[in-house]
């Protein structure tokens, strides 16, 4: 099978692009740096791979590393048969920067390269065009004009990546006179002849930064902008939830009715609809969650709240570009920290991976949620206005940033001590509005994700409580069943904070994946008789007396413990340490621990 | 009377940039020059030197339209010190002080 690499300058598409291609569903925004690894997959019985972009072949990212290495090794080694270099046509001369220097390489090489004129629609909607003919001849290279947002071109493009790798001649040209070292005054010079006008074409960016970055209402943009996407995860989630936990609870009423009691019902209803169950009801935030970060992401808006939140990051050791991977750490920590590569500063992004776990991610949700809906009373305020539950979820996820930027300024001002050398220096893509059906799409894949990845491990977690809870003495007798007895072992761990063990029990369960807390204590309520309320958990919580003081120690250790094997994984390899990841596992435990007492002390 | 010395360091600073680049060959000041973090929201200017940089991002800012002689403009002043923006070329980018500041103007 022959290879493909699709190259060029960041935010030029190329992920969009391979998608079109080649019908899978990886990441893309519209933010530079989004693609962090090398991607490959099929396209008409070629392999397509997909480089993590760079503006220029003297790489200063460890992302930018990525895909120059591999650039120059596939090229040198003719692994692949053919090179396709995507332009921005609303930055041209940035992109051609790239452009010119991967040519000179391909052409060195005997390797065919051809060029994707790629945004054309933008530039139409301003008015403005690309000379294609004439950059084509000025380029001697076959190049092709595309909208991969508007699906424009692409079947034309697709037919010319055929044609490069079955008559590679056509598409191979000699290096030009001289070393090639003079792509800047080349790019500007085929920008000035053939490039549309900048003016018009940054003209409403300008306008829309003016707001956004504006000294008055900028900060204050970008407050709310937190604040919507905190409340929506309730307040629009909700209606869904609810939908949700009536479905499950009728089709446990419905299984109920119909089966003799004995032990087989006893395992459906209280391990399948009370303890997976209780989980799923969770899974419409997640969507909710995934829904509002990829509205921001595709808009181009994290850019400018990544230069506002420069200062303040910078403060605690990090940089304005560690907000893009914070705000991926609320869906989920392993992207994260993968997303991190974009920072040139080694001392940045390793504070930065450090302390990504403390950005709530999406496997607290069901816990956050089950507790507030147990302690939070459903209030609205400033005129119903702001939901108080909301408001709360909130104040959980303020409390890991406060935590993780402490974090960061201790190990920055004691422990990691290396200077920095690396400033601060971002592109700002345009204002885009983004599309319905992409979001959607990604939604619906984080609900699927969320169900199949955790779904395993909740499901075998839920068994191993249910068998441990239901014997040796049926239904109804927890207390003196074997996980009652193991559980009354461990009691006095969590006795600080006045929980019982089988708090204890679902609290160490959730090591393995967070959202077992859940489906664990659903579990257990389910076998103590809690059948008249099955799939409101809750109800049944609230019912059984958990108080505000514990529950409140509670959240703040969920807020700070890291309960994750697979994002210590990924720590491990992002870093190239075991020992950061097993200290930073041991560091969050003892100090999520110290903080829930404080806290019930406090309360 | 602190206000005063730090503009006395600055100007120092930038007095130094300035005899540097008189010792380069294709760039004669005879005045103290700012940078392009002294720029203020809607000022155009020329760069006059890259100063004090290491070498990989002194072509990075190359690469970006950032070269001696090149026109730059001062889009967006953000609050707090945040990093200013600016267009160079076809392209709208965010330096920070540390950056900025190496980035001498005529």
């Amino acid at each position: 099978m022959s290879s493909i690499l699709v190259i060029g300058k960041p935010n030029s598409g190329k992920s969009l692009l391979f998608n079109r291609l080649t019908g899978v569903n990886q990441k893309v925004a519209n933010f530079p740096g989004v693609t962090v690894e090398i991607k490959s997959a099929t396209f008409r019985r070629h392999r397509l791979i997909d480089l993590p972009g760079t503006y220029s072949l003297q790489a200063i990212t460890p992302d930018e590393r990525i895909a120059v290495e591999k650039f120059h090794e596939t090229v040198a080694s003719n692994e692949v048969k053919g090179v396709l270099c995507m332009l921005d046509s609303t930055r041209l001369e940035r992109s051609l920067v790239f452009g010119l220097q991967a040519q000179r390489v391909c052409q060195e090489a005997g390797v065919p390269i051809m060029f994707a004129l790629n945004m054309m629609d933008d530039l139409s909607r301003v008015g403005e065009t690309v000379d294609v003919e004439g950059l084509q001849q000025a380029l001697n290279a076959e190049t092709r004009a595309i909208s991969t947002k508007k699906k424009q071109g692409l079947e034309e493009l697709a037919d010319d990546l055929d044609d490069m790798i079955r008559n590679p001649d056509r598409f191979i040209r000699e290096p030009g006179a001289g070393d090639g070292s003079d792509y800047l005054e080349r790019s500007h010079d085929l920008h000035k002849r053939f490039g549309p006008d900048v003016g018009a074409i940054l003209a409403l960016q300008q306008k829309l930064d003016s707001f956004f970055l504006s000294g008055t209402f900028g900060g204050l943009a970008f407050v709310l902008v937190m604040l919507l996407l905190f409340q929506s995860i309730f307040t629009w989630a909700t209606p869904l939830m609810d939908g949700v936990e009536g479905a499950i609870g009728w089709m446990a009423t419905q299984v109920s009715l119909a089966m003799n009691d004995g032990m087989a019902k006893d395992f459906i209803v209280d391990a399948l609809f009370g303890g997976v169950g209780s989980f799923l009801v969770f899974v419409p935030q997640i969507m909710v969650l995934t829904f509002i970060i990829g509205l921001l992401e595709d808009s181009g808006y994290l850019a400018r709240a990544s230069i506002l939140c420069h200062r303040t990051l910078s403060k605690a050791g990090l940089s304005g570009m560690s907000f893009v991977p914070y705000l991926s750490g609320f869906a989920c920590a392993i992207p994260a920290m993968m997303a991190a590569r974009t920072i040139p500063s080694t001392k940045r992004r390793l504070l930065t991976i450090i302390t990504i776990p403390l950005m709530s991610c999406s496997a607290r949700l069901p816990v956050y949620s089950l507790l507030i809906l147990v302690l939070v009373p459903a209030d609205k305020l400033l005129g119903g206005v702001i939901d108080l539950r909301g408001l709360i979820f909130f104040a959980l996820y303020f409390l890991g940033i406060i935590a993780a930027l402490l974090v960061s300024a201790l190990l920055s001002k004691f422990a990691i001590r290396e200077a920095d050398d690396a400033p601060f220096l971002l592109e700002l893509p345009p204002y885009r509005l983004p599309a319905l059906k992409p979001l959607l799409s990604r939604a619906l894949n984080a609900g699927k994700t969320f169900i199949t990845k955790a779904g395993h491990v909740i499901f075998a977690i839920t068994v191993i409580i249910w068998v441990l809870g239901y014997f040796p003495h049926g239904p109804g007798n927890l207390d003196s069943s074997y996980l009652g007895v193991m559980g009354k072992w461990i009691e006095p761990i969590f006795a600080p904070i006045d929980l019982d063990w089988r708090y204890g029990v679902a609290i160490l369960a959730s090591f393995a994946a967070r959202e077992v807390f859940v489906g664990t204590l659903g579990t257990m309520f389910g076998i103590d008789g809690a059948d008249e309320n099955i799939a409101g958990l809750a109800a049944n919580v609230q019912a059984d007396g958990l108080s505000l003081e514990s529950g409140a120690a509670l959240l703040v250790f969920y807020v700070i413990a890291l309960q994750c094997g697979a994002t210590l994984a990924v720590m491990r390899k992002e870093i190239g340490s075991s020992r950061i990841p097993i200290a930073t596992f041991v560091g969050y435990s003892l100090l999520a621990y110290s903080m829930a007492v404080l806290t019930y002390v406090i309360m | 009377m602190i206000i005063v010395i730090i503009k006395i360091q600055k100007y120092t600073l930038v007095s130094n940039m300035a005899a540097q680049i008189q010792s380069h060959d294709d760039v004669t000041l005879t005045a103290p020059s700012k940078t392009m973090w002294d720029m203020g929201r809607g000022e155009h200017a020329t760069v006059a030197a890259l100063v004090e940089m290491s070498e990989g991002y002194e072509l990075r800012l190359r690469e970006i339209g950032i070269f001696v002689g090149a026109p730059v403009l001062c889009v967006n002043q953000p609050p707090m010190q945040a990093p200013k923006v600016f267009q160079i070329c076809d392209g709208v980018f965010s330096l920070d002080r540390d950056l900025a500041d190496k980035v001498v103007l005529n």
